[in-house]
C-alpha cells in the first residue's frame, strides 16, 4: 500500500484535542477521551488499537458523527463535523463517510445487491448508473455472485465484503471500520483485509479501522495505540514487509497491555 | 415488589401499550354509553321510550356480539405485545423467578393497565351518555324534558362483564405464553428474527391470481344473483353463502399472495425503486403484509362489514324517509278485504290467504261496502275531526269467473298481469324475483274514485278517454322502470271487454299513487279506467281515505287510540275484525292506519337503524384500526436496528419520515381499499334490493360513514404515524442529531 500513499497528500481527517466525558456529575463523570489529536491523509490506511475501555470506539463514533464530543474538533475533508447542523449531518454521512461494522449490519429485508445500492439511492444517484456502480464494486470485492441473495443466505465473510462494497460504492472521503474482522474466521478475515488493501490500492480509499486484532492492524500503513482516552504510541509500517510489521505491533501490544496482551 | 416491577414495566412500555389502552377505553366508553339507552327513557316522550326499550334489547345483543369481536381483537393485540417481551420474561426467570411469579408480574401489569383504561373509559362513557340523550332526542324527533344526570348500573355491569371476560381470556393467553417457552428461547426472543423464508414467486403469483379470480367470480355472482330476497328459499340462500365464502377466501388468498409479485413488479420500475428509501420501504411493507397476511385479510373483511353496515343502514333509513313523503299522504286509511271463494286461490294480492285458517265464514260482497257510513256508525268522534273522505274500491284485473292462473295469457286475452309489461317491452321482470309469478294480476281502480282521492290531496282531477288507462305504481325505481318500459312500448290491455291504450308513457308515482298509508310506497301496480268498465270485475278491497291538515294529526291519532280497544275486542274469535251487513259477513277489516302512526313507526325504524349503524360501525372500525396500529408499531419496534443503519448510511430525516409515512399509510390503506371494493359491490346489490321498495340514495348517507372513518380510522392512522416517526427518529435511536 505504501506505494500509493505519499506524505504530501491532502489531509482527509484531522482530530484535534478530542475529549468526551460521560455522566453528568463531576465526581461520577467518566472520561472516555482525554484529548486525542492525530490526522489521516488521503489514501492512507490507519488502524486504531487499544484494550477494552480505552476509548477507541468512542473515538470512532465521534468521527462518524454518531456521537458528539465534549470538546475538541474533528475535521473531515475540510469540514468541522462537530459543528454540523442536523440537516447537514445526514448529507455529510452519505457523501463523505462509509461504514463497516463488526457484524456486517446488512438489512435482512434487502438482497445483497440492494444493500449496496441503498447508499446510492439515498444519495439520489441517477437510477441508470446505480446498477453499473454496484456491479463494479461487487466485482472488485468478489461478491458478484451473491448480489441477488439475501444476507442470511451468504457466509459471514461474504456478508462483510458486501458491507465493504456498500461502504465504498459512493466513493466516500473516509471509510470507517469498527472491528471489521471481529466476527470472522481467520480465512474470511484474511480475504476481507485483502479487499481493504485492494480498495486502497485501486480506488485510493482512505480507511480508518478500530480493531483488537494485530493481524488486521498489520494490513494498515500506520497503527495508533490508545489507552485511557489518550494516544499512547504510534507505529509506521514504512517499507517493511507485513510480517515484520505484525511482529512490531505484537511487541507493542504486549508492552501496553501486560495482562491484557492475551486478550488482544 | 412484583407490583412495583409491573408498574415500572407498564410505565416504560406505555408507548407499546398506548394504542391498546386507548382502544380499551374507547370500547368501555361506547359500550357503557350505548347501554344506558333504557335509562334515557325518563327524559323523553312515551312513544320514544317504547322505541328505546325495544332498541335497548337490540343493542344488548349487538353489544355482546361486538364484545366478542373486540375481545378477539384485543386478545390478539395483547398476545402480540407479550410475545415481543419474551426476552424480558426470560430474564426474570434467569434471575430466579418461577414461572408462576413471572406470570404474576405480567398479569399485574396487564391488570393495572386494563383497570386504568377501564376507569378512564367509564369516565368518558358517563360523559358521553349525558350527551347521547340529546342525540337520541334528535334522532327520534323528540325533545328532552327535565334532564338530570344519568348513571346506569346496568350499563356499568354490562361493560364490566364484557371487559372482565376479555381480561380473563387475555390472562389465560399470557400465562400460556410464559408457560410454553423455555428460558433459552426466551432469551433469544429478540435476536431470533422471524425466519425470513422467501416464498417462491411463482407460488405467490398463482395464489394472488387465484385470490383475484375468486374475488372476481364472487363479485360477478353477487351482481348476478343479488342478495337473497326470500330468506326461506334455499335456492337463493345457498348460492349466497357460497358467494360469501368465496369473498372471504379470495380476500385471504389475495393478502397472502400479493406482496411477493407486487414487490417483483416494483423492483422492475427502476426509476422508482432505486430512489431514496423506496427500496427499503417497499421491502418493509412486503414483509409486514407477508407476516400478517391473515390478520390483514380479516381486518379488510371487518372493515367491509363496518362500511356496509353503516352506509347500508343509513341508506335504508334515508330511503324510508324519502318514501314517507309520498307513501303516507292521508290522515288515516281504513282498508277492508273481500274474499272470493271461487277465484280466491289465485288472486295474489287479495287477502284470502291471510285468513285461510279462520275461513269459517265466507263473505259475499256483490257490491262495495259503504265504509263512510260504517265508520259513522262506529267511530263518530273520529269522523268529526276529519275534513274530507273518499272511498276507493279496488278490483281484480281479470274478469269474474276466470278459471285459473294457468289459463291467463296476455297475448290472447289482453289480461293485465305483471308479466304482460315485460312481454310488450321485451325486458322481462327481474329474474331474481321469479318467486313472484308473472301471471300475478294487477289492480284496477275506477277513474271517479281516483279523482276523488286526488281532490282529497288537493290535486286537480284528470280526464281520461274511454279507451285509455292510467297506470299507478309507487314502489321503488326498479319496479317503476319495469312498468315504464311496458307503457312506453304501448302495452294494450282488455279491461271490462274493452281494449285500452296507455294514457301516458310513464307510471304515476306521486302521492296520488298511494291508495293507503304506508312507510314506503305500497302500490305495486294499478290501472285507472273509466268507471263503467269495472262492473264485471271481482272486488278485492275497499279503502276509505280520511284527510285533515297535518296539524290535526295528533288529536286524530288520540281519538283513534281511544277507540282502539273497542276496535280490537268487537270480535275476539278471529285475528281479523269482521264486517257484517245484517247477518251477512261482507268483509274483513285489513288495516286501520293513521299518518301519525306510520310516521312514528318510520322515525323509530330510522332511529334504530341510525343508532345501530353508528354503534356497530364505530366499534368495528376502532377494533380494526387498533390492530393495524399495534402491528405497525410492533414492526417499527422490531426494525429499530434497520432504521439506525439507514440513518448511519446518511439518509436525511425527511427521507426516513417519508418512508415511515409510506409504510404506515399503506398498511392502513391496503385493508381499507380491499374492504371498500367489497363494500361498493355489496352496496350496489343492496341498492338493487332496496330499490324494489323505495329509491335509495347511497351518496347522501355516505357522510356518516365518512365521519366515522375519517375521525376514528384517520385518528388511529395519525397517532400511529406520529408514534412510528418518533421511533424512527435519529435522536430516539441514540444517534447524534445536529
Amino acid at each position: 500500500m505504501s506505494e500509493l500513499f505519499e506524505p504530501g497528500a491532502p489531509v482527509v481527517l484531522e482530530v484535534r484535542d478530542l475529549e468526551k466525558t460521560y455522566g453528568g456529575g463531576r465526581s461520577q463523570a467518566t472520561r472516555a477521551l482525554a484529548g486525542v489529536s492525530f490526522s489521516v491523509s488521503a489514501g492512507e490506511t490507519v488502524a486504531i488499537m487499544g484494550p477494552s475501555g480505552s476509548g477507541k470506539t468512542t473515538l470512532l463514533n465521534c468521527i462518524a458523527t454518531i456521537d458528539r464530543p465534549t470538546a475538541g474538533s474533528v475535521w473531515v475533508d475540510g469540514l468541522d463535523v462537530t459543528r454540523l447542523s442536523a440537516k447537514r449531518l445526514a448529507e455529510f454521512r452519505r457523501s463523505k463517510l462509509g461504514f463497516v461494522f463488526q457484524d456486517s449490519n446488512l438489512l435482512d429485508t434487502l438482497t445483497c445487491g440492494e444493500n449496496i445500492a441503498l447508499t446510492l439511492t439515498i444519495d439520489r444517484v441517477p437510477t441508470a448508473s446505480v446498477r453499473p456502480l454496484v456491479d463494479d464494486v461487487a466485482a472488485a470485492l468478489g461478491v458478484s455472485d451473491v448480489l441477488s441473495r439475501y444476507p442470511y443466505q451468504v457466509s459471514g465473510g461474504q456478508a462483510q465484503r458486501v458491507a465493504c462494497a456498500r461502504a465504498v460504492v459512493g466513493n466516500p472521503a473516509l471509510v470507517l471500520a469498527d472491528e471489521p474482522t471481529g466476527s470472522l474466521d481467520s480465512r474470511s478475515a484474511k480475504l476481507l483485509l485483502e479487499c481493504f488493501e485492494r480498495l486502497n490500492a485501486e480506488r485510493g480509499a482512505t480507511i480508518c479501522m478500530v480493531t483488537h486484532d494485530s493481524f488486521a492492524a498489520s494490513y494498515c500503513q500506520r497503527v495508533l495505540f490508545i489507552r485511557d482516552g489518550r494516544l499512547f504510541a504510534e507505529l509506521r509500517r514504512g517499507s517493511a514487509p507485513r510480517r515484520a510489521f505484525f511482529e512490531k505491533i505484537m511487541a507493542q501490544v504486549a508492552q501496553i497491555g501486560g495482562g491484557e496482551a492475551d486478550v488482544l | 415488589m412484583y407490583f412495583r416491577l409491573a408498574w415500572g414495566n407498564m410505565r416504560k412500555s406505555l408507548r407499546d401499550y398506548g394504542i391498546y389502552l386507548i382502544t380499551i377505553s374507547l370500547g368501555v366508553a361506547v359500550f357503557y354509553a350505548f347501554n344506558t339507552i333504557s335509562e334515557q327513557t325518563a327524559f323523553l316522550s312515551e312513544s320514544t321510550s317504547e322505541a328505546l326499550s325495544l332498541l335497548a334489547d337490540l343493542i344488548l345483543i349487538v353489544t355482546l356480539l361486538l364484545a366478542g369481536v373486540l375481545g378477539f381483537l384485543m386478545v390478539y393485540a395483547n398476545n402480540f405485545l407479550v410475545r415481543r417481551r419474551k426476552r424480558e420474561i426470560g430474564l426474570y426467570q434467569l434471575l430466579g423467578m418461577t414461572k408462576r411469579q413471572a406470570s404474576l408480574v405480567l398479569c399485574l401489569e396487564c391488570g393495572t393497565a386494563s383497570l386504568l383504561a377501564f376507569a378512564i373509559g367509564l369516565g368518558i362513557g358517563i360523559l358521553l351518555s349525558q350527551l347521547l340523550v340529546f342525540v337520541t332526542a334528535t334522532i327520534f324527533n323528540d325533545t328532552v324534558r327535565n334532564f338530570t344526570f344519568i348513571f346506569s348500573v346496568q350499563g356499568l355491569l354490562l361493560a364490566s362483564v364484557c371487559f372482565g371476560v376479555m381480561f380473563c381470556v387475555m390472562l389465560v393467553f399470557d400465562i400460556a405464553i410464559v408457560g410454553k417457552v423455555r428460558i433459552v428461547d426466551l432469551m433469544q426472543g429478540s435476536r431470533r428474527v422471524e425466519s425470513q423464508r422467501v416464498r417462491p414467486l411463482w407460488l405467490c403469483s398463482i395464489i394472488a391470481a387465484a385470490g383475484l379470480v375468486v374475488l372476481g367470480i364472487a363479485y360477478a355472482r353477487l351482481l348476478r344473483d343479488g342478495l337473497p330476497v326470500f330468506l326461506s328459499d334455499d335456492d337463493q340462500t345457498t348460492p349466497f353463502l357460497l358467494t360469501t365464502l368465496m369473498c372471504v377466501c379470495g380476500t385471504l388468498l389475495l393478502f397472502w399472495g400479493l406482496p411477493t409479485p407486487a414487490l417483483a413488479i416494483i423492483r422492475h420500475v427502476k426509476g422508482y425503486y432505486l430512489r431514496d428509501l423506496h427500496m427499503f420501504s417497499a421491502r418493509q411493507v412486503a414483509s409486514r403484509v407477508n407476516s400478517s397476511a391473515i390478520a390483514m385479510g380479516v381486518t379488510a373483511l371487518v372493515l367491509f362489514l363496518a362500511l356496509t353496515s353503516v352506509t347500508g343502514g343509513m341508506s335504508i333509513a334515508s330511503g324510508l324517509h324519502t318514501s314517507l313523503a309520498y307513501g303516507n299522504p292521508f290522515a288515516a286509511t281504513v282498508m277492508v278485504d273481500y274474499v272470493h271463494p271461487d277465484e280466491g286461490s289465485w288472486t295474489f294480492p287479495a287477502s284470502e290467504y291471510l285468513y285461510s285458517e279462520e275461513m269459517d265464514d265466507v263473505p259475499v260482497a256483490e257490491k262495495p261496502v259503504d265504509l263512510g257510513a260504517w265508520l259513522a256508525g262506529h267511530y263518530a268522534d273520529v269522523l268529526a275531526l276529519v275534513d274530507g273522505e273518499s272511498q276507493v274500491d279496488i278490483y281484480e284485473s281479470a274478469p269474474r269467473g276466470f278459471a285459473g292462473a294457468d289459463e291467463l295469457s296476455y297475448a290472447e286475452d289482453g289480461i293485465p298481469t305483471l308479466g304482460a309489461f315485460g312481454e310488450v317491452s321485451g325486458s322481462p321482470f327481474p329474474e331474481r324475483f321469479a318467486s313472484i309469478p308473472e301471471t300475478t294480476l294487477l289492480q284496477v281502480v275506477p277513474l271517479s274514485h281516483y279523482n276523488a282521492s286526488r281532490a282529497l290531496l288537493g290535486m286537480e282531477s284528470v280526464e281520461l278517454p274511454a279507451d285509455e288507462y292510467l297506470f299507478l305504481c309507487n314502489l321503488g325505481p326498479t319496479i317503476v322502470r319495469y312498468f315504464d318500459a311496458g307503457l312506453a312500448a304501448g302495452a294494450r290491455f282488455k279491461v271490462g271487454g274493452e281494449w285500452l291504450s296507455p294514457a301516458a308513457a310513464t307510471c304515476v308515482s306521486d302521492a296520488s299513487a298511494s291508495i293507503y298509508d304506508g312507510a314506503y310506497g305500497t302500490n305495486s301496480g294499478t290501472l285507472v279506467v273509466a268507471d263503467d268498465l269495472v262492473a264485471d270485475l271481482p272486488l278485492i278491497a275497499s279503502v276509505l281515505e280520511l284527510q285533515c291538515p297535518p296539524e290535526g294529526d295528533e288529536a286524530f291519532a288520540a281519538a283513534i287510540n281511544e277507540q282502539e280497544v273497542a276496535y280490537y275486542t268487537q270480535d275476539s274469535t278471529g285475528t281479523a275484525f269482521k264486517l257484517y251487513e245484517g247477518d251477512n259477513l261482507v268483509a274483513f277489516v285489513g288495516s286501520f292506519t293513521t299518518r301519525q302512526e306510520v310516521a312514528e313507526g318510520e322515525a323509530t325504524m330510522t332511529g334504530m337503524i341510525g343508532y345501530l349503524a353508528t354503534y356497530i360501525g364505530f366499534v368495528l372500525v376502532v377494533g380494526c384500526a387498533a390492530i393495524l396500529a399495534i402491528q405497525q408499531l410492533s414492526q417499527m419496534a422490531d426494525s429499530l436496528g434497520r432504521y439506525r443503519l439507514v440513518h448511519e448510511l446518511g439518509a436525511a430525516p425527511s427521507q426516513v419520515n417519508a418512508s415511515v409515512l409510506f409504510q404506515t399509510g399503506l398498511s392502513f390503506a391496503l385493508p381499507l381499499i380491499v374492504g371498500l371494493c367489497h363494500a361498493v359491490v355489496a352496496l350496489t346489490v343492496l341498492a338493487q334490493v332496496m330499490e324494489l321498495l323505495a329509491p335509495m340514495d347511497v351518496t347522501s348517507s355516505i357522510s356518516l360513514t365518512a365521519v366515522i372513518f375519517v375521525v376514528v380510522y384517520g385518528g388511529y392512522f395519525l397517532a400511529t404515524y406520529l408514534m412510528a416517526r418518533r421511533l424512527a427518529d435519529a435522536r430516539y435511536l441514540g444517534l447524534r442529531m445536529g
